[in-house]
């Protein structure tokens, strides 16, 4: 739904440029930028609920991810998963309603500590849970 | 000397980045709260080529875009793995070699593991990593050591 959506705005940009550069008169291209500013600001919209729906759904599937698997280690994937994508996409899509502001600088710390903190952290509590005795679930050969 | 400019121009830039308010009062704050951090930094003697990685180059942008596609690719892996009504997954351990020379390559090259999704390192000796992969197949893309290729051609 959303995908069409943006497509259809990008479709109407496509047939405004084209008549911007066409356009006989000085007055058909004013309107058919103006008629471009619109839409760009629908397009951020658009796109902005795009990642949020897809984040949202990726921190569900982490969510789903370490209530399913099987033991620890498998775990830490599932998180991983929230970490990466989820977070990117969050901010993502927050970056785009701030837009050339400080508080877009100050996500990009965010989402750059994130990663960096939680890989370390990821890693950290791997290496003790394997030096603390438990073994990790080892399973058979998976079908492609 | 050198290493110490380099902090403080970093955390001038940070700081300016995350306050937005520049009355003189909250300048003069931050010129000290700087000072302060500098100096602890020097106390403690972490003020080294390690501390602040600056040899950003064309070539870390082009592997931090191909590490941005892994990721993508591997989180789309794992999110169908976790969905799939049998749980299709095969947990493994495999023991790679890194062939990175220096600790900041291997540090990198152990981070962009656990940073992909379905891989993580568990631990690191010398230069052979413990990684743990969630299926079968994502420990054999990581054994044809792409990756591995990749963050050594960073180190040079």
């Amino acid at each position: 739904m959303y995908a069409a959506t943006s497509l259809a705005i990008l479709v109407v940009m496509g047939l405004a440029l084209i008549r911007a550069i066409l356009g006989p008169t000085a007055f058909d291209r004013l309107l058919s930028v103006n008629m471009f500013g619109t839409k760009t600001v629908l397009l951020i919209a658009v796109i902005t609920a795009l990642c949020l729906a897809a984040g949202c759904f990726l921190g569900i599937t982490g969510g789903f991810g370490i209530y399913r698997l099987p033991d620890f280690f498998t775990r830490l994937h599932a998180s991983s998963v929230t970490d990466s994508a989820c977070a990117f996409l969050i901010l993502f899509a927050l970056m785009l309603q701030s837009g050339f502001t400080l508080a877009t600088v100050k996500l990009c710390f965010i989402f750059f500590f994130l990663v960096l903190s939680s890989t370390t952290a990821t890693h950290a509590l791997a290496k003790t849970a394997r030096s603390r005795g438990l073994e990790p679930l080892l399973g058979r050969e998976d079908k492609r | 000397m050198k290493h110490t400019f380099y902090l403080t121009m970093t955390l001038i830039a940070f700081w300016l980045l995350l306050s937005g308010h520049y009355t003189p009062f909250v300048l003069c704050c931050g010129f000290f709260s700087i000072l302060i951090t500098v100096y602890i930094a020097l106390r403690m003697d972490v003020v080294d080529e390690e501390a602040q990685p600056i040899h950003l180059t064309a070539n870390t942008l082009l592997y931090w875009l191909w590490l941005t596609k892994e990721v993508i690719l591997a989180n789309i892996a794992v999110c169908r793995r976790i969905w799939s009504p049998h749980l299709d997954i095969s947990p493994t351990v495999i023991c790679v070699d890194a062939s990175q020379k220096t600790p900041l390559g291997i540090m990198l090259y152990a981070n962009s593991i656990t940073v992909t999704p379905g891989t993580v390192c568990i631990n690191v000796e010398g230069n052979k990593l413990e990684v743990h992969a969630l299926t079968w197949s994502g420990a054999q893309d990581l054994l044809s050591g792409e990756m591995d290729r990749r963050v050594s051609q960073l180190e040079v």
